[in-house]
């Protein structure tokens, strides 16, 4: 019922009977998006700060192989987020053992290995193909720049509960660090999430799961340097100066590890009523040293960082050919963050919230039409006074996704 | 000003909607200020004008030594190892004292109703009573050779400004001119062959003079007069961001015929250089004083493939005869 309408609350399970051949599916989304801190400069490390543009956002060609036993999937995926890209999104073999005839059932046991979607909380596995929201919350994305990870997972259902559990090298795909998909230490990632859904009736489902993860970030060190002079001309005449030059002692640092975890919950409501389906969701994510996109966490230079995010969101079909949408959702990056304030030590919000209105015209299981506007507040600017203040980047984007 | 979130009791699609419209959410006047040609690192770009009052006859404001925190924030002092700055100079830093009621200090360049930037002041400095500030500045080299003024001010918590320090500083031009942008009392050279670039490449300008010596900056005299290749700039691709050499005569104005040529030394593994040659001579301006005339000048392109490590001559852009 579920993944027939649309709203796969367990994605990625074929149910009997099975097709003996090669499945190819796949989606492309194009957008036009813009922002209000666009600017037609580069930034100091050369990327582009112009973000009025037209985007591949999306391009994913999936083949997908079931015997009775098992599953083989590949997606690639093509975009031009930053320049043209194609690369593995999902490369993932399964051993299963217990399928059902409901869609929306999983199997009893799937033990999966390669490249598959962390199974962390309800976003990150709720995919971009059906999430009427053009892309996760700001949280899920810090704290999970992308989806899908290396390592070995054990998924399943019994009757109404659900689990999942995965080990991976805790490094996911876009990660900031560079070490994406790559393990730069031997410590891997411990993520699960174990939860619940029902139907109440045929027109009322309610689900929801608590999720951890656990594991060690890795902060490089430095290659050996030796003793060096430096002469910096502060005076600009040319000549040098004692007070010009300065020592730097040769130095070397070691790479060192942390710990880092994450514990979430989320509830899903879905409910059809006469316009169609109604969803509303929320998660809950409390974290430590976890945010590997939005401001990478350096435990070494700060003390172990504390993290918080939460989301609603409500979408509402409206008859065959509409839905809307709107969603909240907060994140703190560092919810200890002090700052220096006429000379006195203070703590500071940094706290990024995002309202997310969405319109959408549906042609089920063809296109979709996605107008979104995003309002961000954040403390990333600073008033006259200087003290932390909203900055002005707010965005919206146009979005039309076509099904392969 | 920022959006007001709705309560999560009252949270509803239509209410938040509403409650974002009627806000009139991000209409500060804040930016990124990555555009300006004067930037200050790690702070926040304002596009209204330096608040504060200026003091007509400049310099720092009344009172600066107090350190106190009655009446209006000040800054009392502004320090810098040198007020004479190279043209799209970067990582220039500055810092001085401001009382202990500062909260934030201001600062703009020149025109000072063009926006400015603004920075939290640092830690107090107990043994004079006061607060502490810095800050690394970014010059475009759009900014023009001369003098220039750096406006500073102290802003308390409630954003009441005060008085406007102010300091003079001096951008001294690419092509040499012994100063004289800076101070009209400096005599500029009698001649220069300048050449410029746009790309952090290793650049060189050769010059074959009338005797037939070729002058470049490893050969960096003319050995018939007194010219001289004033400096190798980005030598071996050690990037000093200057993209300026210039042939510098200033005792007297050369004779005869010069072939210019520019050679590329390294690319410095980027794509290629945009170039200017120009030669000045020093004449006399309508007020009487002299000042550096442009005579010739010659642009041009290189791709990366024509770099040589100085084993061939450059390519050759023209000649030049003085009289």
């Amino acid at each position: 019922m579920l993944a027939t309408a649309g709203y796969p609350l367990t994605p990625g399970v074929s149910a009997k009977p099975i097709k003996s051949e090669f499945v190819l599916s796949g989606y492309l989304q194009a957008q036009y998006e813009t922002h209000q801190d666009s600017l037609n400069q580069l930034s100091p490390s050369g990327t582009l700060l112009n973000q009025d543009r037209f985007l591949l956002r999306r391009g994913r060609v999936r083949v997908t192989r079931d015997w009775d036993w098992g599953q083989a999937i590949i997606e690639l995926d093509g975009n031009t987020k930053s320049g043209p890209a194609m690369r593995v999104q999902k490369a993932e073999v399964s051993l299963i053992y217990g399928r059902s005839n409901d869609r929306d059932q999983p199997p009893v046991a799937q033990l999966t290995v390669g490249q598959f979607d962390i199974p962390f909380g309800f976003e990150i596995v709720y995919g971009p193909r059906v999430r009427w929201f053009m892309e996760r919350t700001m949280a899920s994305r810090s704290f999970f720049p992308s989806e899908p990870d290396v390592g070995a997972r054990l998924s399943g259902g019994l009757g109404f509960a659900r689990y999942s559990l995965a080990v991976s090298n805790g490094e996911p795909l876009d990660e900031k660090s560079g070490y994406g998909l790559q393990d730069p230490n031997r410590n891997k990632d411990l993520t699960g999430r174990f939860g619940a859904e029902t139907k109440a009736t045929e027109d009322l489902v309610i689900a929801g799961g608590v999720s951890f993860n656990a594991g060690r970030g890795f902060t490089p060190g430095s290659s050996p340097t030796k003793t060096v002079l430096t002469w910096t001309d502060t005076d600009n005449n040319g000549a040098v100066g004692m007070t010009e030059l300065v020592g730097a002692m040769g130095a070397a640092e070691p790479s060192r590890g942390y710990a880092r975890w994450a514990v979430g919950a989320d509830a899903e409501l879905l409910l059809r009523t006469k316009l169609g389906w109604s969803m509303l969701y929320a998660e809950l994510v409390a974290a430590s040293n976890l945010d590997r996109g939005f401001q990478t966490v350096n435990p070494r230079v700060t003390g172990n960082v504390r993290e918080l995010g939460y989301y609603v969101a409500l979408t509402q079909e409206l008859g065959k050919y509409a839905v809307v949408g709107f969603r909240y959702d907060l994140f703190d990056p560092n919810s200890d963050f002090l700052e220096t304030r006429a000379g006195k030590t203070v703590p500071v919000s940094q706290q990024v919230t995002t309202y997310s209105p969405l319109l959408g015209l549906v042609f089920r299981d063809h296109a979709r039409l996605l107008l979104q506007w995003d309002i961000v507040n954040d403390y990333l600017a600073r008033d006259a006074r200087g003290v932390p203040a909203d900055l002005k980047n707010n965005q919206w984007t146009l979005r039309l996704q076509g099904m392969l | 000003m920022r959006c007001q979130a709705p309560t999560l009791a009252g949270f509803g699609l239509a209410l938040a909607l509403a409650s974002i419209l009627a806000s009139g959410c991000d209409t500060g006047e804040t930016q990124n200020g990555a555009g300006q040609e004067f930037r200050v690192r790690n702070a926040q770009f304002l596009s209204t004008p330096l608040p504060g009052s200026k003091r007509m006859d400049g310099g720092m404001p009344m009172h600066a030594a107090d350190g106190g925190v009655s009446g209006p924030p000040r800054v009392s002092q502004v320090l810098s190892a040198s007020l004479l700055l190279a043209p799209g100079q970067v990582g220039k830093k500055f810092n001085g004292l401001c009382t202990t009621n500062t909260y934030t200090i201001g600062v703009a360049l020149d025109d000072t109703s063009a926006g400015h930037w603004v920075f939290p002041v640092g830690t107090p400095d107990p043994s004079v009573g006061a607060l502490t500030w810095d800050m690394v500045t970014d010059f475009s080299d759009a900014i023009g050779p001369g003098r220039h003024v750096l406006y500073a001010v102290a802003i308390d918590e409630h954003g009441v400004a005060g008085e406007q320090a102010m300091v003079g500083f001096c951008v001294r031009g690419r092509v040499p001119d012994n100063l004289h942008a800076c101070d009209d009392a400096n005599t500029p050279p009698r001649a220069v062959i300048a050449l410029t670039w746009d790309t952090q490449v290793d650049l060189d300008l050769q010059v074959i003079g009338p005797n037939g010596v070729v002058t470049d900056s490893k050969h960096p005299t003319t050995g018939i007069d007194d010219g001289v290749i004033d400096r190798d700039s980005n030598a071996m691709c050690n990037i000093d961001g200057l993209r300026a050499e210039s042939l510098v005569w200033n005792k007297s104005i050369p004779h005869g015929k010069y072939g210019i040529y520019v050679n590329m030394f390294s690319a410095c593994k980027l794509a290629g250089v945009s170039f200017k040659v120009s030669v000045y001579t020093a004449a006399k301006n309508k007020s009487g004083s002299e000042e550096l005339h442009l005579w010739y000048e010659q642009a041009g392109q290189m791709p990366a493939i024509a770099e040589n490590g100085g084993a061939a001559r450059g390519l050759f852009v023209g000649e030049f005869k003085f009289k």
